[in-house]
């Protein structure tokens, strides 16, 4: 292959690149569904602050006991059914925000928590739901107070605790 | 085989790849479930959980990575530059198959987000997916070479 043709086939494949990226650009500035290009520095979605947020299941457990916590399953209606950590509100990460309404309940406002921390997990390690619902309580004003529980449901169920 | 034969095995490769990744980009653009767009949060959510790209480009990705996809289906579909085509989602997929065995490596229980929401395959066999897929686009490059190959005429020697 000369050079000259593998320049042009370079040129080329940036030529469908830029064309994606223009059609991508349109489009997300056209959908009512359309997103920042850059997130938001102070929403979870810096690896920095969920790595800070991840909590192990000892802690948890012991807030639990000691009525420190408020545990929110954000798995699907069906797998919270079948089981989930004691006391904990299903609120699934797929029906945000109509989904939180209980959660919303019995949670007090950001500035009173006092001490208490929301804890979420979900299907396993690194799971979605629960980085939905980080989101979600963060966008509310409650990212100091929210925590994910590491390992999430299998975790749990492995670790010599009770379930419900 | 002759050139007819390369021909149309080039031809059948290049529209299953194009399906495949024309598939792959439209269910994470539209929800067929609910006949509407789809939410890029979601997708958003789903390239996070690999944790290997640093959190200000997410959202560029999700972004960009879908149309970048259809544009080259598209240049498959019309047998246009299909070689460029291929190499990029061959780029693509070298990044994929990076970033499944890192998840599954570090023992992450996610979800692929490869076709949009509803795939929910686990990740050993998104991978070996993967691999098939980058089977068929090595496939596409050969099945071309052979076919341009076999339409010229034989080297006359003096």
């Amino acid at each position: 292959m000369s050079v000259r043709v593998f320049v042009r086939f370079l040129v080329r494949m940036a030529a469908l690149c830029v064309a994606g990226a223009g059609i991508a650009a349109v489009f997300n500035t056209l959908s009512p569904k359309g997103i920042a290009w850059v997130p938001d520095p102070n929403s979870g979605v810096r690896d920095e602050v969920l790595h800070e947020a991840e909590i192990d299941i000892d802690y948890v457990w012991e807030w639990v006991q000691n009525g420190e916590a408020v545990v929110v399953d954000a798995r699907p209606v069906e797998e919270y059914d079948e089981g989930h950590v004691p006391g904990a509100i299903s609120t699934p990460a797929q029906a945000l925000p109509g989904s939180a309404e209980l959660l919303m309940a019995q949670l007090p406002p950001p500035d009173t928590m006092m001490g208490m921390t929301i804890v979420v997990y979900c299907q396993g390690h690194g799971c979605v739901d629960s980085m939905l619902v980080f989101d979600f309580l963060a966008g509310l004003g409650y990212r100091e107070s929210v925590r994910i529980l590491r390992g999430g449901w299998p975790a749990w169920q492995d670790a010599n605790v009770p379930v419900e | 085989m002759g050139k007819t034969h390369w021909l149309w095995t080039w031809r059948v490769l290049r529209w299953l790849l194009a399906l495949i990744f024309a598939a792959a980009a439209l269910l994470k653009l539209f929800d067929p479930g609910n006949l509407e767009i789809a939410d890029p949060t979601k997708f958003v959510g789903d390239i996070r959980n690999y944790r290997l790209v640093p959190w200000w480009s997410l959202h560029a990705l999700a972004i960009l990575l879908p149309w970048i996809e259809v544009v080259c289906a598209g240049a498959l579909v019309m047998g246009r530059w299909t070689e460029e085509a291929t190499v990029v989602l061959m780029g693509f997929l070298v990044v994929y198959i990076v970033g499944i065995s890192a998840a599954i490596a570090r023992g992450f229980d996610i979800h692929c987000g490869c076709f949009g929401s509803y795939d929910t395959a686990p990740m050993v066999v998104v991978l070996v997916r993967d691999v098939i897929f980058m089977g068929i686009a090595v496939g596409v490059i050969v099945a071309n070479r052979r076919r341009l190959a076999a339409g010229r005429p034989a080297v006359e020697t003096a």
